[in-house]
């Protein structure tokens, strides 16, 4: 019969062999390449045809929600905020949203069916990557031996409460399943609708990336860099720069280093407090994060942004991307962020948004300030050069 | 999380459960909220059918052996993501379009209060 394990079987005994099968041409340089399925540019296939399968349709799915079921749940919400007496973009208590859209069956659909595709997503993949457990952490293991690049995990670290919950309701969080990585990866994917499969977006962000007026980018952080996609776009961009990656999760750090050894980019992963990097003053000519700010409590936030302070040298740039307040409130807007925080457990992301003065606090660690923030989007990135 | 089968180092801690969406209530009645992850889930298994089934076409239609390696192993041209994502979009569109339409006036309210 073939099956899964038999797969994993036959392209390991065709490595030991040295033979070369289509799926193994297109593998990377892992030791240990539990790929059986190969690659396609940057991806590694997920493990058999039907997974792959319901992965594509759950992306399929999620822009279908995100698109036509969204405009049909905004549509709603407009006319249930007129009916009892609101204007379509005004400012209003949570409260007086939730009352507005709490019991209704269409906003109660949405949410249903971008929470259900969001599960089964996990689930399909937490059971795929358990199903051959021991495999992947062998993989894991072995790249941990070479390189290019290197981690460093530590084991002393203690973990705060703050960063151990499932967050995006991903199964144990990002620290508390072996797999968080390798889950992330391909979840995200699906939530970016199949349009970052090869880093995409990521790149583009490291393309973008502001660099300090005088002097070499010699030392770049990517700081909460979860699973390493903008680290290694990092490198791409600066081939010639020491690029370090900090995280406080084990798991993401592994596959993060792991398929960096495997696309062949030298990054330094590091597992660390945001707050408390341990490296030197003015280490870094740039320092770049995607998306971390809304994962940490303000208590935190602040802390980081000072710690940028710290490590970033005169002259260098601090660039963080992230959600922004919502500067256009609606009824709607308000409730759907509410959504978020609360089904999607983002449990601090109303902290990031409403809590932190950003700009203040990057001033308050020695940072001149161009909020690049526009009114109205929900993300965007600041500016932040550090004064001589 | 399903139960690890290996005693490798794994380098995880203890988590915070926050995940209660899957059990929340978001349409009145738990059961109505089960069959929608239902109808989800059951969509994801017949678009694994007929993927399997373009490939084996596909595999055909080159006069390529049809093995079940062949099936696993098959990287679709460009051309074949393309269609077959229409393909998947549509039937998504025509299984699923019914959540998406907006009724108007608040279902809740007696019928004759909506016309």
């Amino acid at each position: 019969m073939f099956n899964r394990r038999s797969i994993l079987q036959s392209a390991a005994a065709a490595l030991a062999a040295g033979t070369s099968t289509e799926a193994q041409a297109k593998s990377h340089l892992l030791p240990v390449d539990v790929a059986p399925r190969g690659s396609v540019g940057k991806l590694e296939r997920l493990p058999s045809v039907d997974l792959e399968s319901k992965h594509d349709f759950l992306t399929g799915m999620m822009a279908f929600i995100n698109s036509d079921v969204s405009k049909a749940q905004r549509e709603r919400m407009v006319v249930l905020a007129k009916q009892a007496g609101y204007a379509e973009n005004q400012d209003v208590p949570l409260e007086v949203a939730q009352k507005l859209y709490d019991n209704d069956p269409v906003v109660g659909t949405r949410t249903r069916m971008w929470n259900s595709s969001h599960n089964h997503e996990h689930y399909l993949l937490d059971e795929a990557f358990h199903a051959n457990a021991d495999a992947y952490l062998a993989e894991m293991e072995a790249a941990e031996k070479v390189g290019p690049g290197s981690l460093k995990l530590d084991p002393a670290l203690k973990i705060p409460e703050y960063t151990r919950y499932e967050i995006h309701q991903q199964p144990g969080g990002y620290c508390g399943n072996a797999f968080a990585g390798h889950i992330y990866h391909y979840a995200t994917n699906q939530f970016y609708r199949g349009a970052n499969d090869q880093d995409e977006r990521h790149s583009g962000y490291a393309a973008g990336c502001p660099v300090p007026a005088k002097g070499e980018v010699k030392r770049i952080l990517d700081l909460g860099c979860g699973i390493g996609q903008l680290a290694t776009a990092m490198k791409a961009r600066f081939p010639n720069a020491e690029v370090h990656a900090l995280d406080v999760a084990a798991p993401m750090l592994r596959y993060a280093h792991m398929r960096a050894v495997d696309i062949g980019s030298e990054v330094h992963f590091k597992q660390a407090l945001a707050e408390a990097t341990g490296y030197p003053d003015g280490h870094f000519d740039v320092v770049i994060s995607y998306i971390l700010f809304h994962e940490v409590t303000a208590e935190a936030a602040r802390k980081i942004i000072a710690e940028m302070g710290r490590i970033t040298r005169p002259g260098g740039v601090f660039y963080p991307m992230d959600f922004n307040p919502v500067t256009a409130p609606s009824p709607g807007r308000i409730y759907s962020t509410w959504l978020d925080h609360r089904y999607n457990t983002e449990p601090w992301r109303l902290q990031w948004t409403q809590q932190v003065d950003v700009a203040a606090e990057m001033r308050k660690a020695g940072f001149n300030v161009d909020d690049q923030r526009a009114p109205g989007q929900t993300f965007g990135k600041i500016l932040a050069v550090k004064t001589a | 999380m399903p139960e690890l089968k290996s005693k490798r180092p794994t380098h995880t801690t203890d988590f915070i459960p926050g995940n209660d969406a899957r059990h929340n209530s978001f349409l009145g009645n738990p059961v109505i909220d089960n069959l929608v992850s239902t109808v989800i889930a059951l969509g994801t298994e017949l678009w694994a059918v007929k993927r399997r089934n373009k490939i084996v076409e596909s595999l055909l239609a080159a006069k390529r052996p049809v093995t079940l390696e062949a099936i696993e192993t098959y990287v679709p041209t460009p051309e074949e993501e393309k269609t077959w994502a229409a393909d998947r979009d549509a039937m998504i569109k025509a299984t699923y379009g019914t959540f998406a339409s907006n009724v108007g006036a608040p279902m809740a309210a007696p019928t004759k209060e909506r016309g």
